[in-house]
């Protein structure tokens, strides 16, 4: 009897170290990082934020409206890891947004091809490339520029959950459709 | 009545002179109208040429091949000795203060570049004096003169060559409102006076050569104006006659009708022949600056500039590389009658005078300095563009080639073969190097001898690939998991296989000795031949070169089983292609020499995006690279400890042919794949294996180069896990003797050693590992 109870007790600690191993782990990254996300943990949710924009005052937000509705689940916002990048790759990256946002696809992909050749292992600049491919109709070289995105992400699970949602759009893009879903299902599996 | 008779006769006469005069001037009239229809007809026919020719061949620019521009930003892996050479490379001067582009100053491990402004294929990269400090092996700051610290900046590319025409000539197009005042009044002044005044002939010029000749008694003056030199120089043959003259003097008068003198003076200065590198013809003095000084023509000073006016009247005779005080003479003379006719003061000519030429010391050769990389430049373009437009069409042909890494791979192969090939002359190698995650061609060695455009080696030097293509069979093994891990066992001894035509083969190790039951990850680390034959015959052949295609072979092979040992011939770069899949864990990117393509206006033309294709699963190549990994630490790469430290986690995998006719060695870093091969060109025993030959050249590269650290990461499908190494069992770090071993995923070994049980921690363990795995 008495080792039944310690055994459930062991068993139940296994548990509890367990959690807490695992919320080591998801929220690792941030120390790492500066601002990477967790959908987990609020307070690693505002600390990315306090990184990312200047924080609302709460209090004036209540005063403004008074009525404030208390949803029984809200999913925190997401925010994207940041890649760890050097100001020689952040300047391209900015470059690389302004063309895309131009319309000019050639010339963000030859931007991000420059970033790589700088920082070839930087999965946030596969992904990125990838995800330039995947609006000029690229589909092979979205799902494999991904993929190798993903090759390179490590723990970054919001990067890997990025890419398998680039690799269903592509997969969806030349009609692999169970393709589509298992890449879906991967995303959120990685969540 | 005789004066009638007389007057008779002088009437008949005179009618009959009337008649003769009549037909005379009628036969004049007639010669006449036929004289001048046939020059007017000819004229025009001159205009015509002069037009068609004018108008077409002024732009027949070869096309300008360019190596990649250095990047600099504050963290880049340089060195000074490399910011140095480049800059040496691309012509800069060494100033006090560099306030012209072109130039810089150097302090210590701080510099000051006054960057040249240059057209990228994604735009203009302005002037600007950058300072750049040094410490730590990189370039730790990067600001410019007023403090302003700069994320990222480029140097100007550097030319490497071009692609000319059959006839050989090469140039370099200059604009007339980029010709420099100072050039265009030394021409004027010492070859044409008058240019600005005559129509195109200058009579009084003429007279005077004459009679400077008549006095000599032989040729020491001409008399040709600009326009006629360039008459010359662009429609007429060499011959000497009076014939020639005419229709030089004739076509000058056409051309100077048809344009205008600025048109002429351009024309000229793109047009002139200026010196000779090898079978290359150097035209127009916007190719002779960069050909002479390494500096584009508006960077040019008084001394300089006058040099190339000098060598107008004899390129060959004043070669200022063959016979610089000849030169130096008559550049000194050039300057002397511009300051004559008032364009120069006596002060800069003084200064001038006293100047050296200034001739950059590189040894040209008639196919630049990179003619291996220049021949696999060639090959892939010829797949995009007509030859006639790579030869005329001025398009700016950006490439992959890293100068530095070129010249630090050809410093490596020349010293390593002298050492290897002491006793044996006949020794060659070719080598070539890219990046691994990109496929870019870094950088491309045809032969030992740098620079010598012969045969190459690295695209055409087709040979055995010996036991490079072991990874291969591996790959195909580890890819069927459920049959094959890193601790397989497999029997390392003797087999005979019989083909379809009865002929036995009996495959033997390298060292003639069997190894009874090994270890998958030993077989290939050790390179067994008898286990890898067994592994691959019993994997299937078919599924071996399937792999091998996965990988990037693209030749058609034979399928016969000593295709397991590397009886399949490749050329280096094939190889190369090979290995870069690997080195990418399983993606495959199409090895690549050209980046873009611009128009001679400056436009971007084409592209070649980097394509990246996943052709092998990240899981077994990643395990395969383990093992690749293993061989440099304790298998038959061992001896790359000389050159580079273990630290660094290289990859790589030896190869040694029949008789050592071939040495080979194939790796990577966390950045370069690399290829070496050593052997002779009569295929005859080099005596080398792969480890005693190509392994101590790629060594010596990879040392040169400074790659980075090869650092994998953890495919999602594989896990490392503790196992005892003898039973395969799974084990637990404290256990003895317990090692770390990647598993695809799915296919973890099940049984525990007796290390594991007799810990009571076990239950939990898989408890926890379970509550892991359903985590993740």
């Amino acid at each position: 009897m008495e080792r039944l109870v310690i055994t459930a007790l062991v068993l139940l600690s296994v548990m509890l170290t367990g959690c807490l191993e695992s919320a080591y782990r998801v929220g690792a990254p941030i120390t790492e990082r500066g601002h990477s996300s967790t959908q987990t943990f609020p307070e690693a949710k505002s600390r990315g934020a306090q990184q990312e924009s200047e924080p609302a005052p709460i209090s004036s937000e209540v005063e403004k409206n008074q009525e404030v509705q208390i949803a029984v689940y809200t999913p925190p916002p997401r925010f994207k890891a940041k890649p760890i990048s050097s100001a020689a790759v952040s300047n391209l990256i900015q470059t690389a947004t302004q063309q895309k946002n131009a319309g000019n696809m050639i010339g963000a992909a030859a931007t991000m091809e420059r970033a790589l050749r700088i920082e070839p292992r930087n999965a946030h600049l596969w992904n990125q490339l990838a995800a330039i491919r995947l609006m000029q109709k690229q589909y092979h070289q979205a799902e494999d520029l991904a993929s190798k995105s993903n090759a390179l992400a490590a723990a970054d699970r919001d990067l890997r959950r990025d890419n398998w949602l680039l690799i269903a759009k592509a997969r969806r893009g030349v009609g692999n459709m169970s393709g589509a879903q298992f890449a879906e299902n991967k995303a959120n599996f990685s969540q | 009545m005789t004066r009638r008779t007389n007057s008779k006769k002088h009437k008949k006469t005179k009618r009959h002179n009337k008649k003769r005069g009549f037909w005379l001037r009628r036969w004049l009239i007639k010669t006449g109208l036929l004289l001048c229809l046939v020059t007017v007809g000819y004229s025009v026919y001159l205009d015509y040429v002069v037009k068609r020719e004018f108008a077409g061949k002024r732009w027949a620019v070869p096309a300008r091949v360019y190596g990649r521009p250095l990047e600099l930003y504050p963290g880049a892996a340089l060195m000074p000795d490399q910011l140095l050479n480049e800059l040496k490379y691309l012509g800069y001067t060494k100033v006090r203060y560099p306030s012209q582009a072109g130039s810089y100053s150097r302090n210590g491990s701080r510099f000051l570049v006054h960057t040249r402004s240059f057209v990228f294929w994604d735009g203009k990269e302005s002037e600007q004096i950058l300072d750049l400090q040094f410490s730590d092996f990189q370039l730790s700051s990067l600001k410019t003169a007023s403090g302003k610290s700069v994320g990222l900046a480029r140097l100007d590319a550097p030319a490497i060559g071009s692609i000319y025409p059959v006839h050989n000539e090469d140039r370099v197009l200059i604009k007339r409102s980029e010709l420099p005042k100072k050039l265009v009044q030394a021409l004027v002044a010492v070859e044409d006076r008058s240019f600005y005044q005559h129509y195109g002939v200058d009579a009084k010029a003429i007279a005077r050569a004459m009679w400077a000749n008549i006095r000599a008694r032989s040729v020491v003056q001409g008399g040709s104006t600009l326009t006629q030199q360039l008459v010359k120089n662009f429609f007429l043959t060499r011959e000497r006659s009076l014939w020639r003259k005419v229709n030089e003097a004739l076509m000058a008068l056409l051309l100077e009708r048809r344009y205008k003198k600025d048109e002429i003076l351009e024309a000229y200065a793109n047009e002139i022949y200026l010196g000779q590198d090898g079978e290359r013809a150097i035209h127009g003095f916007g190719l002779a600056s960069h050909f002479y000084f390494k500096q584009p023509l508006h960077e040019l000073t008084l001394p300089k500039l006058t040099l190339l006016v000098a060598l107008v009247r004899g390129p060959s005779y004043y070669d200022p590389k063959r016979h610089p005080e000849r030169a130096k003479k008559r550049r000194n003379l050039v300057l002397k009658i511009m300051r004559d006719q008032g364009l120069i003061t006596d002060k800069e000519v003084k200064h001038a005078a006293l100047a050296p030429l200034g001739i950059t010391g590189v040894k040209g050769s008639s196919t630049g300095r990179f003619p291996a990389f220049m021949d696999l430049v060639r090959r892939q373009l010829h797949r995009d563009y007509r030859g006639e437009d790579l030869t005329s069409e001025g398009l700016r042909i950006f490439t992959t080639l890293d100068p530095w890494v070129q010249k630090q791979a050809e410093k490596a192969l020349a010293e390593q073969l002298r050492h290897l090939s002491s006793n044996k002359k006949e020794l060659e190698s070719a080598a070539v190097i890219a990046g691994s995650q990109s496929g870019e061609v870094l950088a491309v060695l045809g032969g030992r001898t740098p620079g010598f455009a012969g045969f190459n080696r690295a695209l055409d030097a087709v040979r055995p690939i010996g036991s490079l293509v072991k990874p291969a069979v591996y790959l195909a093994a580890l890819m069927q998991p459920e049959r094959y891990n890193l601790l397989s066992p497999l029997e390392d001894t003797p087999l005979s296989i019989q083909n379809r035509s009865g002929d036995v083969w009996t495959p033997k190790n390298y060292d003639h000795r069997s190894h009874g039951t090994v270890q998958l990850h030993q077989a290939l680390a050790h390179s067994y031949n008898m286990a890898t034959v067994r592994l691959g015959m019993s994997v299937g052949l078919d599924q071996v070169v399937n792999r091998l295609q996965d990988l990037g072979l693209k030749r058609p092979v034979n399928i016969y089983p000593s295709l397991l040992l590397g009886a399949i011939s490749l050329a280096p770069i094939e190889v190369a292609q090979i290995y870069q899949t690997l080195a990418s864990g399983g993606f495959h990117s199409p090895l690549r020499a050209i980046r873009e393509v611009l128009t001679a206006e400056q436009q971007p033309l084409q592209r070649y995006p980097l394509i990246v294709e996943q052709t092998v699963p990240a899981d077994a190549a990643y395990l395969v690279n383990q093992v690749l990994q293993e061989v440099v630490r304790s298998g038959t790469g061992q001896a790359l400890a000389q050159y580079i430290s273990p630290q660094m986690n290289l990859a790589g995998k030896t190869g040694t042919t029949d008789d050592m006719r071939d040495s080979w060695f194939a790796g990577f870093s966390g950045d370069k794949v690399a290829v070496v091969w050593v052997g002779r060109d009569d295929n005859k025993p080099a005596g080398l294996s792969g480890s005693a030959g190509a392994l101590r050249v790629w060594g010596k590269i990879m040392q040169n180069i400074q790659p980075v650290a090869l650092e994998m990461l953890l495919p999602e499908s594989v896990e490392a896990v503790w196992v005892d190494p003898v039973s395969g069992l799974r084990a637990e770090e404290h256990c003895a003797g317990a090692i770390q071993v990647p598993y695809i995923i799915g296919f973890l070994p099940s049984g525990h050693s007796s290390c594991v049980s007799k810990s009571n921690g076990s239950l939990f363990d898989d408890l926890l590992e379970g509550f892991f795995e359903w985590n993740d």
